[in-house]
């Protein structure tokens, strides 16, 4: 139902489960971005604020965490709502007026959700030009539950983006996958591809001044598809810190601190699953 | 093999590889006693680039030559990676430019890998791997020295000037005289070239850091990797040095830091169908191949001129292959290609008048007096530089008797003329030229052809590839080389004759009617001769000068 914020009565709100608004629009859509690889996303909900998931070939997954506090106004009636949206779709309503920083004009954005089976409402503002969306949601499949406590990380690495930024750009897309070698030892950290020019290495050595943590207990190397990292890539353009884990299964998680642009923290993480040897014994 | 490059120097070399990447798709990688020498020849043989990175160039330089473990298979190491792979390490320079700190480049026996190790800021360190062949040294042969003409200008100057043509453009020419210098575009057999655009620039010796011209003339070469070259002398902010001599012969780029590295870039250049150039020409098997489209495509009225006058005329070309011819000497290779240029050039529709006309001009390439004003064009003049082309691609053809042969196919030795009969171009362009564009074709022509006589062809391709490790085919038809190829000029050479006809068996159809092609061929020669030693400025020309012993089977 097509209101204008100005209009809107407060009584109305009452029929929505969530309501949440937010003066630059921006700092949902620029999050949102970064976790685009695949059409649908599912949103989940809860007093906390907001989670929206992405997951590609039931071996990565991509997580969008927008908390309360980033929001002006937020306001939720259950505990978790959970449903299943076009994220495309709502990506395109979010930037309707255009995605790039238009100096002084800023997106005011309001999103409302009625419960289940009601489509997901988005009232967009811009210098007086209001523009309603009503986006379908869909049914929430499960998402994949990792499993991916901390009790279990053997080794995790805080370091700055800016040089991973390079590492990952030059991936050598001619190489399959993309190998993580985490150790207390030398070299402490080395990503390497193996394409068809020939092998790439790149050593980060703990004592570098991009590392602001390093906690490795034990030589770990692991390799994950290059087709489902590249993604991740996106996040880390935005980041300013990355912090990198693997558990003891050799699953690697990617955290991102993504600062927006009034300075507020928000986080995007990317679990992988490791490419496994068929005939690896131990597996 | 072991080698350092400091951060600043980084970009130069980076820089280089670029450009290198733009000619060829091999990178053949060479640690010599004097410096790293980095080359690549491109696919068609036609353009040749070596850079030289002097030991002063780097922190540290090992040649690996005194390395007493490895055996002697191991002792230099003469190698070749593919462009794609080095392309990945030096792949974004201006990331490279701000974090790397060094780059070591070592070779790994073990693994037979050719290790890239960069050392960046923060203590990062990203190592290259890269699988290499071991292969032969890539050399070319080529002289800048004893080129008449030279140039140097800023690359400021050049990148303006080259600015001005269109993207697409594919072969430029370059003419000179003492008072002026100009560059236009190239315009191949274009069905109406009234409908094409041409562009014409002209500078001022005095604009150039060094203007010494020894010989008009105008020489026609490939666009896209004259852009390469200037890529990277954008960088180095060194001026550029170009070193060439007439039509069909090759052009040489060179930057030059003093005594830290030297950039070489060797293009071939269209062969002059008139042969001027040619002098030595070879007879274009350009007829064949054409492909280059330079020479002998320029409809230009002018060109068709000059063509006719090649093609049929040889005469007139031959004219001015003769002189040139006497010049060039040397390459047969190039008078091949040339040749085989106009030959391919011979094959289009000629104008017979207009050729029996241009017969008598002797053409000087450089000298506009050629007879024939149509015809000079081999000249510079040639009006649309497409004509130039023409001659020279086509015949450069036996510098004097392509002209003959030219326009009749005339002359049986004219086979240089084979221009149009191509044939004898053709095959010798076919090695080479296959893949350039017109210069390539031309020269490959030219040179091939030369050879008909041998393989003068397949030394360098069309223009006198300087190349070694081409393989050049040796020309299978007579190349109507042009005496050069030690045919000697002379212009009623039988030996140059033999060879032409082979090719020009099938063009003969295309000779003037009413003209015998001997007796043209003959009074081309003779006529020229006459002719040219009055105009011609180089009185040698007239003479059949042997440059080099015919070796070719034919005779």
């Amino acid at each position: 139902m097509p209101m204008s914020l100005s209009t809107q009565e407060p009584a109305d709100d009452d029929q929505f489960l969530m309501i949440a608004k937010i003066d630059n629009a921006r700092s949902v859509s620029n999050i949102l971005k970064a976790i685009h690889f695949k059409e649908t996303a599912t949103v989940f909900a809860s007093s906390m604020g907001l989670k929206v998931t992405v997951e590609d070939a039931k071996c990565i997954q991509a997580n969008a965490f927008i908390q309360e506090g980033i929001f002006q106004e937020y306001a939720i009636k259950e505990d978790q709502l959970t449903f299943k949206i076009n994220l495309t779709v709502l990506l395109e309503c979010l930037t309707i007026f255009g995605s790039g920083p238009v100096g002084g004009a800023c997106t005011s954005l309001k999103m409302c959700y009625q419960g289940y089976g009601c489509p997901l409402i988005l009232i967009l503002e811009e210098d007086g030009v209001l523009t309603d969306c009503s986006i379908k949601t869909l049914e929430p499949d499960e998402v994949l539950d990792f499993n991916f406590c901390s009790t279990n990380v053997v080794n995790k690495i805080i370091m700055k983006s800016e040089c991973l930024k390079e590492a990952f750009n030059e991936l050598d897309m001619t190489s399959d996958v993309l190998e993580f070698l985490m150790s207390p030892d030398a070299p402490h950290l080395r990503l390497s591809t193996f394409g068809n020019a020939g092998s790439t290495t790149s050593d980060f050595p703990k004592d570098s001044d991009m590392v602001e943590s390093f906690q490795c207990s034990q030589t770990q190397t692991n390799r994950y598809k290059v087709s489902l990292l590249k993604p991740s890539v996106k996040a880390l353009a935005l980041s300013s810190r990355v912090s990198i884990r693997t558990d003891n299964r050799g699953f690697l998680s990617l955290q991102y601190m993504i600062k927006n642009e009034d300075g507020q923290v928000c986080f995007v993480e990317y679990y992988c699953a490791p490419d496994e040897d068929l005939d690896d014994p131990d597996h | 093999m072991k080698c350092i490059i400091p951060g600043t120097n980084i970009k130069v070399f980076g820089r280089g590889i670029h450009s290198l990447s733009k000619i060829g798709e091999e990178l053949y990688l060479e640690p010599l006693e004097h410096g790293l020498a980095l080359r690549t020849v491109n696919s068609s043989r036609s353009a040749y680039a070596c850079f030289l990175f002097a030991p002063s160039f780097f922190i540290h330089y090992d040649d690996g030559a005194g390395d007493a473990s490895s055996d002697d298979s191991e002792d230099t190491l003469r190698c070749k990676i593919a462009m794609k792979s080095i392309l990945t390490v030096f792949r974004s320079l201006s990331t490279m430019e701000k974090t790397v700190e060094r780059c070591k480049i070592k070779l790994n026996m073990k693994e037979s890998r050719l290790v890239f190790q960069l050392y960046c800021r923060h203590g990062i360190v990203k190592t290259h791997n890269l699988a290499f062949i071991e292969c032969e040294t890539l050399q070319a042969v080529f002289s800048k020295d004893m080129s008449p003409n030279s140039l140097t200008a800023s690359s400021k100057l050049l990148c303006d000037a080259v600015m001005n043509f269109q993207n697409n453009q594919e072969e430029i020419t370059l003419i000179v005289n003492p008072e002026k210098i100009v560059i236009k575009n190239y315009v191949d057999d274009e069905p109406d070239p009234n409908k094409v655009m041409h562009t014409n620039l002209s500078l001022e010796p005095d604009e150039f850091d060094n203007c010494q011209v020894g010989v008009d003339t105008e020489v026609t070469f490939c666009l896209k990797e004259l852009r390469a070259i200037l890529g990277f002398a954008e960088v180095t902010t060194l001026p550029l040095t170009i070193n060439f001599e007439t039509a069909g012969r090759p052009i040489v780029f060179t930057i030059d830091s003093d005594s830290t590295f030297e950039g070489n870039f060797v293009l071939a250049t269209l062969a002059d169908q008139q042969g001027q150039s040619q002098a030595q020409t070879q007879p274009r098997q350009a007829t064949q191949k054409r492909p280059s489209s330079k020479a002998s495509t320029s409809r230009t009225n002018n060109s068709r001129t000059n063509r006719s006058t090649q093609n049929r005329s040889g005469p007139s070309h031959n004219g001015n292959n003769m002189q040139s011819h006497s010049r060039s000497n040397i390459d047969s290779a190039r008078s091949n290609e040339v040749n085989a240029d106009y030959t391919d050039f011979m094959n289009d529709d000629t104008d017979f008048d207009i050729m029996i006309q241009n017969d008598t001009t002797v053409v000087y390439p450089r000298q506009t007096s050629v007879d024939t004003d149509k015809h000079t064009h081999t000249l510079r003049v040639k009006e649309a530089g497409a004509l130039e082309t023409h001659t020279d691609r086509s015949e450069g053809s036996v510098a004097r008797q392509t002209n003959t042969d030219r326009s009749e196919g005339s002359v049986a030795r004219q086979t240089n003329t084979d221009r149009d009969k191509g044939v004898v171009a053709r095959q010798m362009h076919t090695d080479r030229v296959e893949g350039g564009g017109a210069i390539s074709s031309a020269s490959r022509g030219g040179i091939r052809r030369v050879g008909g006589k041998g393989d003068n062809q397949s030394k360098s391709g069309r223009f006198n590839s300087p190349i070694v490790n081409n393989s050049v085919p040796s020309d299978d038809e007579e190349s109507p080389v042009l005496p050069m190829l030690g045919t000697k000029v002379k212009i009623g050479d039988t030996t140059l004759t033999e060879d032409m006809v082979v090719d020009n068996a099938d063009e003969d159809e295309d000779v003037v009617p009413g003209t015998p092609p001997a007796k043209r061929f003959r009074s081309l020669f003779f006529g020229s001769s006459q002719a040219s030693q009055s105009q011609s400025r180089n009185p040698d020309l007239c003479t059949s000068r042997v440059l080099a012993p015919d070796s070719d089977d034919e005779n």
